[in-house]
């Protein structure tokens, strides 16, 4: 027996000392239940050191720990012999030794400090802690969240609304920024806008009604607020992102699947159909709209023959002698440079198509804009005018006396018919080309002229052959007298003058003279614009560079114009002349607004210039000339 | 990491969050290609309030786990929640404003909840990063006991020199009276560490000190000597661990008070924007 543990224990109540004896040469101490000497602290390490007997009968202790947190007589030791008196300590316990008989066991006597017996004033640890420091994290919540509401309401207090706004105040509203009450009234759910008639305080009403949301209706109209974000930072408020249009026109057959067109658009660049025209077929009520890309409907419906090509071949021959032409001949655009303005015959073809009907009447023509029955009896004028002024004493012997019926007719009569059917020879078909050059006779009113059955008087512009021969010698007489003589020299004064204003004629009028039978001019029907909803400037492109080096910058985008021989060919681009500069991102402008309006422009803004403003789209077929009645 | 609340149970939270950011980033591209994005319209509405009820779930962490009794899934389950959550707000409350900032009380809420989850990161890193670090410093003694170690080496010290000269007491008293007179230092620790070799300079002082001591005290002297060593010596070691346990809260001071202010934010922005 090398050691004998003598500890006190507390059984039923009461302190009790209890010895064990263990027989080996060596005596573990530590936390672990395996030890001889069971030290139960924590700190105590599992096999915390250990007393081992030599061969020569001294005791060495062995610190196990590695730390040296084994003291003998309160010196820190890694190993040391123990004499009978000495105390190891390790952590609360001491353990004296003593060795009553040299022969006997060593007595190992435990002492067991209290749990708590240590000097508060002197612990380390608490100063080395963040909870003793002089922020904890609740005095730090109060601070922050007291800095947070104080200056919250200091801001309300001193009117500095700003920092509650969800983002700045458009532009144009800066001004009235801190006005908060302007446009909010008081509490409101956050899913509302502000209504309409808090916008139209100031904004007119009728600027706000929104054109797409009358006849064609997919709903109530939106609130002005709900398009125009406020509160989305210094812009301006008009500049409504192509978000709030996709909204609809993303999906519009979600919205209503009764509409006709549908046709799913979220941005030019990626998926905005082909530009359509609107054309009115013979069997649809209603205009179609036919994209550029169809080749079997796309048609020009303008009635006014032009071919392209030929005009812009070089060295054309004019009236001024040989002259190339440009688009600039005879397209003009406004005094804005946006649009083109529509081609008007006296400014813009005259120059070369005249419209003279008597070499001996040089530079005299019939007016442009009237259909041949009035030309007709313009011509009758002029000649009249020139018959009268060769014969006045003609004039005296006529004025109020008219020729009785089975009459032969008077020589002003034969001088006019005459002169008139030849001027028409030359104006109208078969044989003159002055007026079909460009226009198309009606269909229901062929060109060929008909004659009414019986009528005697015959004042057709065609004289058949046969009637030479039956000439009287009455009738000879202004040809073979007059005309050579004073009548020459008449019709050159006649030729210069410009006092034969014909006046127009009244309906009963027309309906008289049209049972002559003669042809009518087709409505032109030229349009004006092809996308009248569209918005487009044509000066803004001219200056361009990636335009301006391809030559004629017109045929820049008009590519097709310079091949063009047919008046159905539309010539507007296509949508991929515009993409291969309006792409995004990284290229011209791309959005809904570049080219469409939403809000109706009928009311002119009284800050804009009359000028700015669009000419108001008159539905799908949009604007027309119609300078034929 | 064997097993941390980051994989707890393989990983849940996180492959529940990333889907759900997965599918919010998809949901939210196709929302703003057909609208204007921002807090007001329906989706945004929507991402708000899911914004809210999250922000709810972690703020609620701090009752669950306090409460051990709670039978709301396991307290582990809860932490993984809280932080994959929390990264989710980041993107999922930009997407409730169209991303949107500004100067305005709105942007401060969105601020501090990004300073709060940040610092949860912070945390997160620390907590997954540092207990490796404290164990190793930890292989003597754990702080408390280290303290009362050291309490216990003072008395020893104590009943050493009660009969011995000036001298020798001086030196038992100065080391009482900088322990006494030591300012918590719990923050400066974490960056000031020990101050270089401290065992090593008090090693030198001493041996400074042995030509006042007398000669038949010269015994004791070296026993004190050691005790004070070994004080240092526990003391460095305190230190050292209390560094990593300091860091180990240090975030926590910014983590918890400005969640705090950021819920009181969060309740005058969905004031502001009521009345508005």
């Amino acid at each position: 027996m090398a050691f004998r543990i003598v500890r006190q224990v507390t059984f039923r109540g009461e302190l009790r000392e209890r010895t064990v004896d263990h027989a080996g040469d060596v005596l573990h101490i530590g936390r672990g239940t395996s030890n001889e000497l069971h030290l139960d602290d924590l700190a105590v390490s599992l096999i915390h050191a250990q007393i081992t007997r030599d061969s020569q009968g001294r005791y060495v202790l062995k610190d196990l720990t590695g730390t040296g947190a084994t003291y003998v007589n309160q010196a820190p030791v890694m190993e040391a012999f123990l004499r009978s008196g000495d105390t190891i300590r390790i952590q609360r316990y001491r353990v004296a030794m003593s060795q009553p008989d040299p022969a006997g066991p060593l007595v190992l006597t435990v002492e067991e400090q209290a749990l708590d017996k240590d000097e508060p004033s002197l612990a380390l640890l608490p100063k080395l802690q963040l909870s003793t420091g002089r922020w904890t994290k609740r005095a730090l919540a109060l601070m922050l969240t007291g800095l947070v509401t104080v200056g919250s309401v200091l801001a309300l207090g001193v009117g500095q609304h700003g920092i509650f706004m969800p983002g700045a105040v458009s532009l144009k509203h800066a001004k009235f920024a801190q006005q908060c009450d302007k446009c909010h009234e008081s509490w409101k759910a956050v899913w509302t806008v502000v209504p309409n008639k808090t916008c139209q305080t100031c904004h007119p009403a009728t600027l706000l009604t929104p054109s797409h949301f009358g006849d064609r209706a997919l709903g109530p109209a939106p609130q002005c607020a709900s398009c125009h974000l406020e509160h989305k930072g210094e812009t301006f408020l008009a500049a409504v992102p192509d978000g709030q249009c996709v909204q609809c026109h993303g999906a519009l057959e979600a919205k209503n699947p009764t509409i006709p067109v549908v046709t799913s658009v979220h941005s030019f660049t990626r998926d905005h159909p082909e530009f359509a025209i609107s054309r009115r077929l013979p069997d649809q009520p209603a205009p179609t709209r036919v994209r550029l890309d169809d080749r079997t409907l796309l048609k020009d419906e303008g009635r006014l023959k032009l071919n392209h090509e030929v005009h812009l071949a070089p060295d054309l021959p004019t009236p001024a002698g040989r002259e190339t032409l440009t688009c600039a001949s005879c397209h003009r655009t406004d005094t804005e440079g946006r649009y083109m303005q529509p081609i008007i015959y006296e400014r813009d073809c005259m120059r070369c198509h005249t419209l003279e009907f008597d070499s001996q009447l040089p530079g005299k023509t019939v007016t442009h804009g009237r259909q041949p029955v009035d030309v007709r009896r313009e011509l009758e004028e002029i000649y009249s005018a020139v018959f009268l002024r060769a014969f006045p004493e003609e004039a005296k012997r006529l004025s109020g006396v008219r020729r009785l019926p089975g009459q032969p007719p008077t020589r002003q009569e034969l001088f006019v018919d005459e002169r008139r059917a030849k001027a028409e020879r030359i104006l109208f078909p078969p044989v003159g080309k002055r007026c079909l050059k460009c226009h198309e006779a009606d269909a229901d009113a062929p060109s060929e002229e008909r004659r009414p059955k019986g009528d005697k008087s015959d004042r057709s512009a065609q004289r058949e052959p046969t009637q030479a021969g039956k000439e009287t010698p009455e009738t000879a007489i202004p040809r073979a007298r007059g005309l050579p003589g004073r009548a020459r020299e008449a019709t050159k004064e006649i030729g210069k003058s410009d006092y034969l204003l014909v006046p127009e004629l009244d309906n009963q009028d027309r309906k008289t003279l049209s049972g002559a039978g003669l042809f009518r001019i087709r409505t032109v029907n030229v349009p004006e614009r092809w996308f009248p909803y569209s918005r487009f400037d044509h000066a803004a492109h001219f200056g361009l560079a990636e335009i301006k080096k391809k030559g004629n910058v017109c045929l820049a985008c008009h590519d097709a114009a310079a091949t063009s021989r047919k008046t159905d060919d539309v010539l507007v681009p296509p949508i991929g002349t515009c993409r291969t500069c309006h792409v995004e991102p990284g290229g011209a402008q791309a959005g809904c607004r570049a080219c469409h309006d939403f809000h109706p422009k009928q009311q002119a803004d009284p800050k804009r210039s009359a000028e700015r403003v669009m000419p108001p789209a008159r539905g799908l077929v949009g604007a027309r000339i119609e300078s034929f009645p | 990491m064997g097993h941390s609340f980051l994989t707890y149970r393989g990983g849940r939270w996180f492959w529940i969050c990333a889907l759900f950011a997965g599918g919010l980033t998809v949901h939210y591209l196709d929302y703003r290609s057909s609208t204007i994005a921002y807090g007001g319209t329906t989706i945004g509405l929507l991402y708000g309030v899911a914004g809210t009820l999250i922000i709810g779930v972690l703020m609620y962490l701090g009752v669950r786990k306090r409460s051990y009794a709670s039978g709301i899934g396991t307290l582990q389950g809860w932490i993984s929640a809280h932080v994959y959550l929390g990264l989710l707000t980041l993107l999922l409350i930009p997407m409730h404003a169209g991303f949107r900032f500004g100067w305005d009380v709105h942007t401060l809420a969105f601020v501090l909840l990004a300073i709060v989850v940040l610092s949860g990161v912070f945390g997160t890193v620390l907590y997954l990063t540092l207990p490796a670090r404290l164990t190793k410093h930890e292989a003597g003694l754990q702080a408390d006991k280290i303290d009362k170690e050291i309490g216990r080496l003072l008395a020893d010290m104590r009943s050493l020199v009660k009969d011995k000269s000036d001298a020798i007491v001086r030196l038992y008293q100065n080391e009482v009276a900088a322990l006494q007179n030591r300012k918590p230092s719990g923050w400066s620790l974490m960056w000031r560490g020990p101050g270089g070799d401290v065992i090593a300079k008090r090693a030198a002082e001493l041996a400074q000190a042995v030509s006042t001591i007398p000669a038949e005290e010269q015994a004791t002297f070296r026993l004190l000597s050691q005790l004070l060593l070994k004080k240092a010596q526990l003391e460095v070691t305190l230190i050292h661990q209390m560094r990593i346990r300091n860091a180990l809260q240090a975030w926590l001071y910014v983590h918890l008070p400005v969640s705090i202010a950021m819920v009181v934010t969060v309740v005058i922005h969905v004031l502001v924007v009521f009345y508005y």
